[in-house]
């Protein structure tokens, strides 16, 4: 980061940096669309997301995020899953006058999922499915609650608790619906800054077809997304702003074979109203693998 | 006559250019103690597509550049928002100057605002 900043900086003996505009906007974490599946996974995912900043109605500056992450789920007996993930994130902001890059490890995020109901047919197929999950996200990442663009830091500084409940239930013989609640509520670093709590619905329908050696599985969703308020908390609490909606039209692409999955996801917010729309979410898009272990 | 009418229309765009500067801030004659924030805040708002824009952050009692950037991104208005910490020692007269440009040909306009570091 230093070489793009170094060139605005006269004499060694001032600091100037670009303000930071956009507020805390971060998707919420996802069981995803294999609640309901038994085997233990070990995968990798990789994925952007980008954001333009408005100040005065006029851009002010472009957000980039890459972000790529080793995740797993283990599957302990029949109702228990435990799933945990760490992140490496590159963030990106340019303004007229300013580049900045920040890279490092994010917060290592950790869920253990309960499964309340898992109701099969004669065939198999699931008939109902419904889980409760609980996560905690650690604050072990990257972070620099100095900076004056702490959003491109991969480690936000603070816990998060994580509440998700997911059902899923056949629509129609090749398709289920799958509805998830999940609600991230967000702790003070040790400043005082707290980024808003997130809750986040969304409604996927998901097809299951038989290809080659594996199974093809589409799914087309909708997600919506509320964002909370940014506070400080150094005298007293002093909300800042920044929340808004946000609603998101997603495609997933998947297949699945013996050993392997393979996962693809975009998403693109349809209507959106973050900070006074002075921050707006762009296109996203991941893809990932799992290696999938089979359970005795 | 195709040459000389498309340089005629790529200066004719840009002839009677103009920009309206507003600095948000600092506001004249703020002052900045040691090791405060001085928060720049500006905007440019052009007739029509502009040319770029500079900014500097000079002390005027030793003509000490403290700050400087700029851009040559075309765009109709520009948005400028950053921070300066004091940490001059002495007392010193502070200059801001935004510079527009308005036309290829060097045109430009620019507006400067006055403020005060102190050393405590």
């Amino acid at each position: 980061m230093l070489k793009y900043i170094m060139p605005w900086v006269f004499l060694g003996i001032t600091q100037i940096w670009s303000c930071d505009i956009c507020g805390g906007v971060s998707g919420n974490a996802s069981i995803g669309l294999f609640a309901s599946t038994q085997f233990h996974m070990i995968g990798l995912k990789t994925g952007s997301s980008s954001f333009k900043s408005y100040l005065h109605g006029i851009e002010h500056s472009r957000e980039n995020l890459w972000s790529t992450e080793v995740s797993c789920r283990w599957q302990i007996g029949k109702r228990l899953q435990l799933m945990a993930s760490v992140p490496y994130q590159f963030g990106f902001q340019t303004t007229d006058l300013s580049k900045a890059c920040i890279s490092g490890l994010g917060d290592p995020t950790a869920i253990l999922n309960g499964i309340l109901v898992n109701q099969k047919d004669s065939t198999g197929r699931v008939r109902q499915f419904l889980s409760l999950g609980i996560g905690l996200k650690a604050p072990f990442g990257k972070w620099n609650p100095k900076s004056e663009v702490r959003n491109l830091y991969p480690g936000s500084g603070a816990y998060n608790i994580l509440g998700m409940l997911n059902y899923t239930t056949p629509i129609k013989p090749k398709w289920t619906l799958q509805s998830e609640i999940v609600y991230n509520y967000k702790l003070s670093d040790t400043s005082g800054f707290r980024y808003g709590n997130v809750f986040s619905l969304t409604e996927t329908m998901i097809g299951n077809y038989k290809w080659g050696i594996g199974r093809f599985i589409p799914g087309f969703g909708i997600g919506f997304s509320n964002f909370g308020k940014v506070s400080v908390s150094d005298n007293g609490s002093n909300e800042m702003g920044y929340n808004g909606n946000m609603l998101n039209l997603k495609a997933h692409l998947n297949y699945l074979t013996y050993r392997w999955l393979w996962t693809s996801q975009i998403e693109i917010p349809v209507a959106q109203n973050v900070n006074n729309r002075n921050v707006k979410q762009k296109l996203m898009a991941q893809i990932g693998f799992s290696y999938l272990i089979r359970k005795k | 006559m195709i040459l000389g009418i498309s340089i005629g229309f790529l200066f004719a765009c840009d002839k009677n250019n103009t920009a309206e500067i507003n600095i948000m801030e600092p506001m004249m004659n703020d002052t900045i103690a040691l090791n405060d924030s001085l928060h720049l805040e500006a905007d440019i708002l052009g007739s029509d597509k502009l040319f770029g824009y500079s900014v500097s952050l000079t002390h005027t009692n030793t003509q000490t550049q403290l700050f400087s950037a700029s851009t040559e991104k075309r765009r109709k208005d520009y948005v400028f928002h950053s921070h300066w910490i004091n940490n001059v020692q002495d007392t010193a007269n502070l200059e801001i100057k935004i510079t527009v440009n308005l036309s290829r040909s060097g045109k430009t306009v620019t507006k400067t605002m006055q403020c005060v570091a102190l050393p405590n």
